[in-house]
């Protein structure tokens, strides 16, 4: 009857510390290094960034109770990566195809582009969301598009169907998210998490469909979507009518070009409001997370029946976390709607939020930064792909034997690699960049 | 309770919302004016906004009406390439003043199919009408075409027959998602994957069927065979290279969902970069006519393909239930750490399972290949409705598999005759799901652990 | 009554009947007519139960007895078919698991639920009531809920430096080893402040040189005025530290009495060997663990059944 088990006796206390930790200097050494290296120094600092990242985590590892820092530490290191990747590639490619066709500094210049731009703005939004859902309560939302979706329609029904003002239309693309979360939550937060998946992607299905329906053409505009809305937010843009050298005048210039980079006037407004939302909901994530309602989610992501037995009403939690997420996703829909001028139905399909989720697993499920940083990370590296293999394809001669690759198939690449990437990150390195192993919500189950 | 009653309000008020659309599904006539239900005045005169880059605007109008436009009926147009097949460049649905306006390209040429199952009831094209319209766009923006269509009056068909002839796709179409579901089912049930990359392989049976008729030139039927066996094939590869290592690593369920979500997306744009994102078709059976038997009709291929379905879930069912590997799936699929501790090889059972599941998902794909055509999204378009079919009847049962692919196939095409709008009549059969989930969750369910 | 029982157990307990299903005279749990059925198997047939307030009782029986799943009836976790049962005068049939714990009545489970991915500290915060910080509109304004925590973290401390955990403050739960689960476990429980306390086999899988000190917290609670119940297969234990035995076989209450009378009692001998003597232990056994496995099963369908509504 006795079932007793030889457990170890690890009785050992392990050494706390508590007294304050400092950064090694490395640590800020290599991130310098490494952002030198994809911007201004063309790759030539990145192998630096990664000896100097390497030598700071050494360091750390050697004395954790000493050096804290280590995260940094190893953004240094990627950067410097993807630096020298960077560098390899196109002293290579220079070298060997001669600068036929590929110009190694657009596809930076594009790469860094679409990474600060509004659309990796979109992802990071909607991937925030998802990191309150899956990263930190562990509900499993594949229907980040559906909550995207209304939030874009809100808004465009409101103003261009109804026929009500703007400040009308944002509230309702505010609250559409809202009320789809608590419809959805009730019957699906019961679930199983791969259940959860099904009917959530199900329901994100059934909402692209019925928007794009020709039956409801009247309402939603059918196949073609919806569009002028969005005046009042472009008449407020400040680089349209305001310069700080010059107040009253227009800006003196039409395009930012800041040597790498280079945006629209309109594409920088969005840029202003896009980061500052950005900035916002990772405030607002991170100071509901170290709250002890944070605290809850976590315990819910990893035993209900725990938390149940503690008195805690669980399902409340869950639907809590489910609307503030889904608030988010429809914070990135009307940001898109407002972005890009139109709404159309595909693009809130299903691969829309499965982007978003690879974008929260690159920098991490359960940091605050992790999606940001992975939204941007991603597009870095899509729109990068994207831009090489478009000039390699490109002309009447391209480098790239048609055989191989045609112009066609050459915007396919990225996502073949996005597929595979997201395998090999959940197989190797499911914490993503900055996530903590013994910390995510991932593994087990 | 209370929440059940506030999700059953909560749907209501969902459907509710949706009513205007099947409402006005309905009233659908020749003699009204559809697009814009009278009594939103907004609507009057409202245009579609012009798109910004090239486009083709096509007019659509009845010469034996006196050129009187033909609203609602959906136009596809096909970019034409010399030596290529026709790719889809875009649809859309006339207006009431017969007008679509589908983006294009640039300048070439192009061709617009009309779909003549959006014709309003009553009304045929004629013998002198094709459902092609060649256009060549010779500079960029706007390119205007008329396409002048002759219609005959044909009688009223009767409800009935109408209700048969979806009931036989609706079989049809259930069969075929049955196959797909019964691979899934037997996949979930030894592995408990979520496999979000199941739809690929349906593609992947229409994909390697097109590929040994069309590129190696086989018939179709051996194609569709070899199909089959090369299916059968990377099932077993997929396993030994992907999914046993990680079962090996003790890698959780939901990290292996996502790595399917990923290797999903993976497959979907190799096979897009292989064949490119038009519709193919097979050498053979491509139109066939119907012939009569009894009240239905059925063309050649369709009753073959209802057959071959039936006969191969008829034998799979058989094999489950009596043989010894039938009974050692089952018994993996029950509890694995006892079937392994009781001396059975389990990852040998895995592996066929694996095999066996993915070639009936093929065999699915090269059937639906058959019936229509190949494109490679096709079988991710498909995979919400296998999800539907296996969570309605209960997961990890073949027999739920089987019942709920059927109804969520009948469901998909009788649908529309009872007012669900018929361009979009899959979402009928989601919100089904969504309503299983709600009332009978314990049919969709798999193993908890225990409490305590 | 035995002696060695005197000094700790209330005298009420004295007068009560050995017989199953007794009367107690001042009972927090009292349950009627309790039926679970698994397909063709009743796992839980309790006609009527009482649970002394102020004692430690022990729930015994062979395995499948159905011990855990009347735990988990009672808990809430699962639905029972019939039967009513009430926590200090509060009807309790359908009242899902957090109430049940809010009302005072917080179990613990057979396998450990540590949070491992949380700190041990932070697994003790969680427990607290009441907390405004859990409030979804309070939390992203610390300074409502900053010093409510401090107060939490005090009494968490407390317990943790009672529980002999302190130095594992910081780790992750899951780094403990298995008896320190169950410790911190029952300190978490504690955190809720509970009147009557279960505890699902509190020394499966412990250490043996943790068992002494265990046995001590077992008893402490009562000492501070908690009642405590517990499931338990350690016959030790039980005869050590519990004032009343309640002993279950086949889903029903068999025997009731102090712990020496029971260990006596032919009915209980009976139950843990199998009614005849005769037939084949092992087959017993095999029986008995089907009808666990069944009753697994089961559970796991009605508990989705059930979950959340």
């Amino acid at each position: 009857m006795n079932t007793t088990e030889k457990s170890p006796a690890t009785e050992e206390p392990k050494a706390a510390p508590t007294q304050a930790r400092r950064t090694p200097p490395e640590v800020v050494t290599s991130i310098v290094l490494g952002i030198l290296g994809i911007t201004l120094a063309l790759g030539f600092t990145s192998p630096f960034a990664i000896i100097k990242g390497r030598q700071a985590v050494a360091k750390i590892d050697e004395d954790p109770a000493r050096y804290d820092g280590r995260p940094l530490a190893m953004v240094g290191q990627v950067l410097g990566i993807v630096g020298t990747v960077w560098l390899v590639a196109w002293l290579v490619l220079s070298f060997t195809v001669g600068f036929a066709g590929i110009d190694m500094f657009d596809v930076l210049r594009t790469a860094l582009n679409q990474a600060l731009g509004p659309n990796a703005i979109v992802y990071a939004l909607a991937a925030i969301g998802l990191n309150v859902h899956f990263g930190y309560t562990g509900l499993l939302n594949f229907g980040q598009a559906g909550f995207m979706a209304v939030g874009a329609y809100g808004l465009a029904v409101t103003v261009v169907t109804w026929d009500q003002p703007f400040v009308l239309g944002i509230l309702v693309a505010l609250l559409a998210p809202v009320l789809l979360a608590l419809v959805l939550g009730v019957p699906t937060l019961r679930l199983r998490a791969d259940y959860l998946a099904i009917a959530t992607i199900a329901t994100a299905e059934i909402l692209r469909l019925v928007f794009g329906a020709v039956e409801t053409k009247s309402v939603f505009g059918g196949s073609n979507g919806l569009n002028n809305y969005a005046g009042t937010y472009q008449d407020a843009n400040i680089f349209r009518t305001w310069d700080v050298f010059n107040p009253g005048g227009a800006l003196g210039f039409d395009r930012l070009d800041l040597w790498i980079m280079s945006f629209s006037k309109r594409d920088l407004w969005s840029m202003v409001i896009g980061w500052l939302l950005v900035a916002l909901c990772c405030l607002v994530v991170w100071a509901l997370m170290r709250s002890p309602w944070g605290r809850l989610l976590r315990a819910i992501r990893e035993d209900e029946d725990a938390v149940r037995s503690l008195g805690k009403n669980v399902f409340a939690y869950k639907m809590q976390a489910l609307v503030l997420g889904g608030l988010f996703g429809g914070l990135a829909g009307l940001y898109l709607a407002l972005k890009q001028a139109s709404v159309v139905p595909s693009d809130y399909s299903t691969n829309m939020t499965f982007l978003a989720f690879v974008a929260l697993l690159i920098g991490g499920a359960a940091r605050v930064a992790g999606p940001v940083i992975g939204a941007m990370i991603l597009w870095f590296l899509i729109s990068g792909m994207r831009e090489f293999f478009e000039q390699a394809t490109a002309g009447a001669d391209p480098v790239m034997p048609t055989w191989l690759m045609d112009n066609t198939q050459a915007s396919l690449i990225r996502f073949v690699a996005v597929g595979l990437g997201l395998m090999l990150l959940m197989i190797f390195r499911p914490q993503g960049i900055f996530g903590d192993r013994r910390e995510i919500a991932i593994d087990g189950r | 309770m209370r929440q059940r009653v506030f999700t059953l309000v909560s749907v209501v008020f969902f459907l509710l919302l949706l009513q205007p659309a099947n409402a006005f599904a309905e009233t659908t006539s020749p003699s009204a004016s559809p697009t814009a239900p009278s009594g939103t005045p907004s609507d009057e005169g409202a245009e579609e906004p012009l798109p910004d880059g090239d486009y083709i605007r096509v007019t659509l109008t009845d010469r034996d009406k006196g050129g009187a436009p033909v609203p609602d009926v959906r136009l596809t147009v096909a970019a034409v390439e010399e030596g290529s097949e026709p790719e889809d460049v875009g649809e859309d649905v006339t207006d009431d003043q017969g007008i679509a306006i589908i983006e294009t390209p640039g300048p070439g040429t192009y061709v617009v199919t009309l779909d003549e199952d959006t014709l309003p009831d009553g009304v045929e094209l004629n013998d002198a009408t094709s459902t092609e319209l060649e256009i060549t766009a010779r500079l960029g923006g706007a390119t205007n075409a008329a396409f002048p269509i002759g219609t005959q009056a044909v009688n009223e068909v009767p409800f009935s027959e109408k209700f048969s002839v979806a009931m036989m796709s609706g079989i049809k179409f259930g069969l075929l998602v049955a196959l797909a579901a019964l691979g899934l089912s037997l996949i979930f049930g030894t592995t408990g994957l979520t496999n979000f990359a199941h739809g690929e392989l349906i593609t992947l049976g229409a994909l390697l069927a097109y590929v040994f008729n069309r590129g190696i030139g086989l018939p179709v039927i051996v194609a569709g065979i070899a199909a089959v066996v090369a299916s059968a094939f990377f099932g077993w590869a997929q396993d030994k290279a992907l999914w046993a290592p990680l079962r090996r690593r003790g890698t959780g369920l939901i990290a292996m969902m996502i790595v399917s979500i990923g290797f999903g997306l993976f497959l979907r744009n190799v096979f897009q970069y292989t064949i490119g994102s038009s519709r193919k078709s097979l050498s053979e059976y491509v139109n066939q006519g119907r012939r009569d038997y009894g009240p239905i009709s059925l063309a050649d291929k369709e009753l073959a393909i209802i057959v071959i379905s039936l006969v191969t879930i008829t034998i799979t069912c058989i094999v489950l239930m009596r043989t010894r590997l039938g009974k050692a799936m089952r018994a993996v699929s029950d509890n694995p750490a006892l079937s392994a501790s009781s001396g059975m090889k389990v990852d040998r059972v895995i592996s066929n399972v694996w095999i066996l599941g993915t070639a009936l998902t093929g065999l699915s794909g090269v059937l639906l290949a058959i019936n229509s055509q190949i494109n490679f999204l096709m079988g991710f378009k498909l995979l919400l409705l296998v999800f539907a079919g296996v969570t309605l009847g209960g997961l990890g049962t073949i027999w739920g598999a089987l019942f709920g692919s059927m109804v969520i196939g009948i469901m998909v095409e009788v649908g529309p005759l009872f007012g669900v709008p018929s361009s979009i009549k899959e979402v009928g059969a989601l919100v089904v799901l969504i309503l299983v989930l709600l009332v009978r969750p314990q049919g969709i369910l798999g193993r908890r652990e225990r409490i305590g | 009554m035995a002696a060695d029982l005197g000094k700790t157990a209330r005298p009420d307990l004295t007068g009560i009947e050995h017989v199953p299903g007794s009367k107690k005279p001042d009972a927090i749990v009292v349950g009627d007519h309790i039926t679970r059925q698994f397909g063709g198997l009743k796992a839980v047939d309790v006609g009527h139960i009482e649970i002394q307030r102020g004692v430690i009782t022990a729930l015994i029986g062979p395995n499948g007895a159905g011990k855990t799943t009347l735990f988990n009836l009672l808990t809430g976790f699962d639905t029972p078919d019939t039967g009513e049962w009430s926590f200090n005068g509060h009807p309790l049939a359908r009242v899902v698991p957090h109430k049940v714990a809010r009302l005072g009545m917080v179990r613990t489970f057979q396998l450990t639920k540590v949070l491992a991915k949380l700190s041990v500290i932070e697994n003790m915060r969680l427990g607290a009531k009441g907390q405004s910080g859990e409030s979804f509109l309070k939390a992203a304004l610390p300074f409502l809920w900053r010093s409510e925590e401090a107060r939490n973290t005090e009494r968490a401390d407390e317990l943790l430096a009672r529980f002999k955990l302190d130095a594992k403050r910081e780790d992750f739960a899951g780094s403990l080893s298995g008896g320190q689960r169950k410790l911190l476990e029952m300190a978490r429980a504690l955190m809720v402040d509970p009147e009557l306390i279960m505890l699902d086999e509190p020394m499966a899988g412990v250490n043996p040189a943790l068992k002494q000190s265990l046995l001590g917290h077992v008893k402490s609670l009562r000492d501070e005025g908690r009642t405590v119940l517990f499931v338990e297969h350690d016959m030790d234990m039980v005869r050590d530290i519990s004032d009343w035995v309640i002993v279950m076989a086949q889903g029903q209450i068999v025997a009731e009495g102090t712990p020496d009378a029971v260990m006596a009692d032919p009915a209980v001998i009976d139950a843990y060997l199998g009614a005849h003597h005769d037939t084949d232990l092992s087959e017993m056994d095999e029986k008995a663990l089907e009808a666990e496995a069944e009753a697994e099963l089961e559970a796991e369908l009605h508990d989705t059944e059930t979950k959340g509504s």
